[in-house]
């Protein structure tokens, strides 16, 4: 990532170096151009300046003359006065324009210097001598003054060709410069040209290389594609199946409410029986309570039989005693006591068989005693245990209520719980429509895989200058998902009347066949047979 | 009757017959007073242990001699228990009345000479002079009690004196 960021801005710098490079060299051409220009556009004038004095010289050298012809001429004179006026202006102009020339400046001051030395001074004397003696005048003009303006002509050319050498040297000078800058700029320019092209091979080997990872990627997105095509076929399955069970579980809550709704009129039952049950066993202890008296009666009866037999049983004691007296009196009698010995004898029979009745009867009466008490415990007992039944019928009867309420809560529960069964179908209807849309959004990852793959190709024949793509295997068609129709139709479609619209898996089945050869018809199956 | 100095073995005759700790023991019919039942005895101190105290019988004060103690049982009263009075001879042929406290009493036997058998001999130091002999009745043997010497007569003296 770094390499090829600096590599980028590696890129632009070069790019932008070129640019400056050739913008340098327009301008330079430019720059020199103009400067040669102006060189010569100097140089011109100065020779047109210098060409300028001396066409004046000759015209003041003619007035001169003329003025030696004629002495009363004005025109000559005007003449000669005029070119001397304009040589004036012409040298000051020259002067001007020669402020920056040192060199030729120096021999234009020689020159204005010679002028005002010699050349004036010739010129006033000749001019004097017209006035006086035309023929001396005319003698000192071809002598003295024909020289020293002669003299004069040859400063006048010697400037013009220092300043003609001075331009040629610098027009030379910058022919030298402009050499050195083209042969400078062309080097930069070739040095940027073989590191760009160095780049761009660079650029084409990452160029090359972002395309096979491009096409890597587009074989992993198919790769991708197909798994999603195959979870989205897994889970259309598991949503059908979750259907059915959802079905089941509906159904079984159905029963469960019906057998809840049972539980609460059986407990409203149990509870009116816990009830009945309350009240015979209440019943069931006051009848024990009563039954308890009555043994206890029988026990005071008891008590008081008891009490007659040993009254009874006292006086067969005391009777028999008496009859032991009886027959010891009788004994005493001796012979006239022998009938009352008898009667005597008769009598503690009696008295001994009653003493035995009261024994017996007795026996009896504490055996009835003894069974009554026995019973009276028993009774107790009974009553104790009628008591607990109360108490547990009363905690049965509590716990009927309770298990009556919490019946009832079961069935808001069960309805809630359907509620929520309701919407658990919504939500896998969804979610079987969720997996039919990724299936197709796998289908059309495909597709675009295909075109990412073709647009590769076309990179890679384009980077790599007519070599075949290296790396480029062909994409394999997403399987269509035809799962979702599968258990479906394992499973019976839940009936329109359901409000469920059919599942939309089914519209499947005309674009893909179930039975696909060599596959028992699941999912995994077909995806070899289309991969393969 | 009366001139018998030592009468060895009983005379065939009635005897009652009276309980003692389950055991029957024969008492002859004529030296019974009379039977009465259990009544209020008043102590009487300085006497024998076996002596329980008096009892006023109709106008006269007997002695009363509890024969399980005499007889060395445990003392005890039952809802059956009986004063039998007798009546003993004395050495001075004084005739006194006396009560024995009895569990109960049983009947009036009439025993033959042939049911009377003689005191068996247990040996020299066992004084065997209260017995008279032992009847064979119905199977079961009953002690004939000599009931001028069950207690000693020295003692019935004293104590007819003492009341």
């Amino acid at each position: 990532m770094k390499s090829t960021h600096t590599s980028r801005r590696t890129r632009q710098l070069l790019t932008g170096l070129t640019v400056l490079l050739v913008v340098l060299s327009f301008s330079l051409t430019l720059g020199l151009n103009y400067r040669e220009r102006r060189l010569r556009e100097d140089n011109t004038a100065v020779a047109t300046a210098i060409e300028h004095i001396r066409y004046t010289m000759v015209e003041m050298s003619d007035g001169m003359r003329g003025m030696l012809l004629s002495p009363d001429s004005a025109l000559e004179r005007k003449r000669k006065f005029d070119a001397d006026a304009d040589m004036g202006a012409t040298v000051d102009a020259l002067h001007a324009r020669l402020a920056e020339e040192p060199e030729l400046l120096a021999a234009l001051d020689a020159m204005g210097e010679y002028d005002k030395q010699n050349l004036n001074a010739k010129e006033n004397q000749v001019i004097e001598l017209i006035g006086t003696d035309p023929k001396a005048a005319a003698a000192f003009y071809a002598s003295t003054y024909l020289p020293a303006r002669h003299e004069f002509d040859q400063l006048v050319l010697a400037l013009r060709a220092k300043g003609q050498a001075l331009n040629d040297t610098r027009l030379a000078n910058l022919a030298t410069q402009a050499r050195f800058a083209y042969v400078g700029i062309g080097s930069l320019l070739a040095l940027c040209l073989v590191v760009t092209s160095f780049q761009s091979r660079a650029l084409n080997r990452e160029l090359r290389r972002i395309a096979e990872e491009l096409n890597q990627g587009a074989d992993q997105t198919s790769a991708a594609a197909t798994q999603v095509s195959a979870s989205s076929q897994s889970l259309a399955e598991g949503a059908s199946e979750q259907a059915a069970s959802l079905e089941e579980t509906s159904a079984s809550l159905e029963e469960i409410a019906s057998m809840t709704k049972r539980n609460a009129e059986n407990a409203t039952q149990a509870k009116a029986l816990a009830a009945q049950t309350r009240t015979a066993a209440d019943a069931g202890a006051s009848e024990m309570e009563e039954m308890k008296r009555a043994m206890d009666a029988i026990q005071a009866s008891s008590d008081g039989i008891s009490r007659i037999i040993k009254t009874i049983d006292e006086i067969a004691f005391q009777t028999n005693i008496l009859a032991l007296n009886a027959a010891v009196e009788a004994a005493r009698a001796g012979e006239a006591g022998m009938g009352f010995a008898v009667v005597a004898d008769e009598v503690r029979s009696l008295a001994q068989r009653s003493a035995q009745s009261a024994k017996e009867t007795a026996g009896k009466i504490g055996d009835s005693v003894q069974r009554s008490a026995h019973g009276v415990q028993i009774c107790g007992q009974v009553a104790q245990s009628l008591s607990e039944i109360v108490a547990k019928a009363r905690e049965v009867d509590t716990l009927v209520a309770e298990i009556a309420t919490a019946s009832t809560e079961q069935t808001q529960g069960i309805s809630q719980v359907n509620i929520a069964i309701s919407q658990m179908d919504k939500v896998t209807q969804a979610n079987a429509a969720g997996a039919e849309e990724s299936a197709a959004a796998a289908e059309e990852l495909t597709s675009q895989t295909v075109m990412q793959k073709e647009s590769v190709a076309a990179l890679l024949a384009l980077v790599s200058d007519g070599r075949p793509a290296a790396s480029s295997t062909p994409i394999t068609p997403a399987p269509v998902p035809n799962a979702p129709a599968a258990p479906r139709t394992r499973h019976p479609a839940p009936p329109a009347a359901d409000g469920r619209p059919p599942a939309r898996g089914q519209s499947r089945l005309k674009y893909a066949p179930l039975e696909a050869p060599g596959a028992n018809g699941h999912g995994n199956g077909d995806h070899d047979h289309f991969a393969g | 009757m009366s001139t018998t100095a030592t009468p060895v073995t009983a005379l065939p005759g009635k005897y009652l017959t009276v309980v003692l700790d389950n055991e029957a023991y024969g008492i002859a019919v004529l030296k019974v007073r009379e039977i009465i039942r259990l009544q209020k005895i008043t102590p009487v101190p300085q006497v024998p242990g076996y002596v329980k105290g008096v009892i006023n019988l109709r106008g006269r004060v007997i002695p009363v001699v509890d024969l399980r103690v005499k007889f060395g049982l445990k003392a005890e009263f039952g809802e059956r228990t009986c004063i039998v009075v007798v009546q003993v001879k004395l050495p001075s042929e004084q005739v006194v009345q006396m009560g024995l406290i009895v569990d109960c009493v049983e009947e009036v036997v009439t025993l033959t000479a042939g049911e009377i058998e003689p005191t068996p001999d247990f040996g020299a130091k066992v004084d065997t002079g209260y017995l008279l002999g032992m009847a064979k009745v119905k199977g079961q043997v009953k002690t004939l009690l000599d009931i001028d010497r069950v207690v000693a007569p020295e003692t019935v003296q004293a104590l007819v004196q003492t009341v």
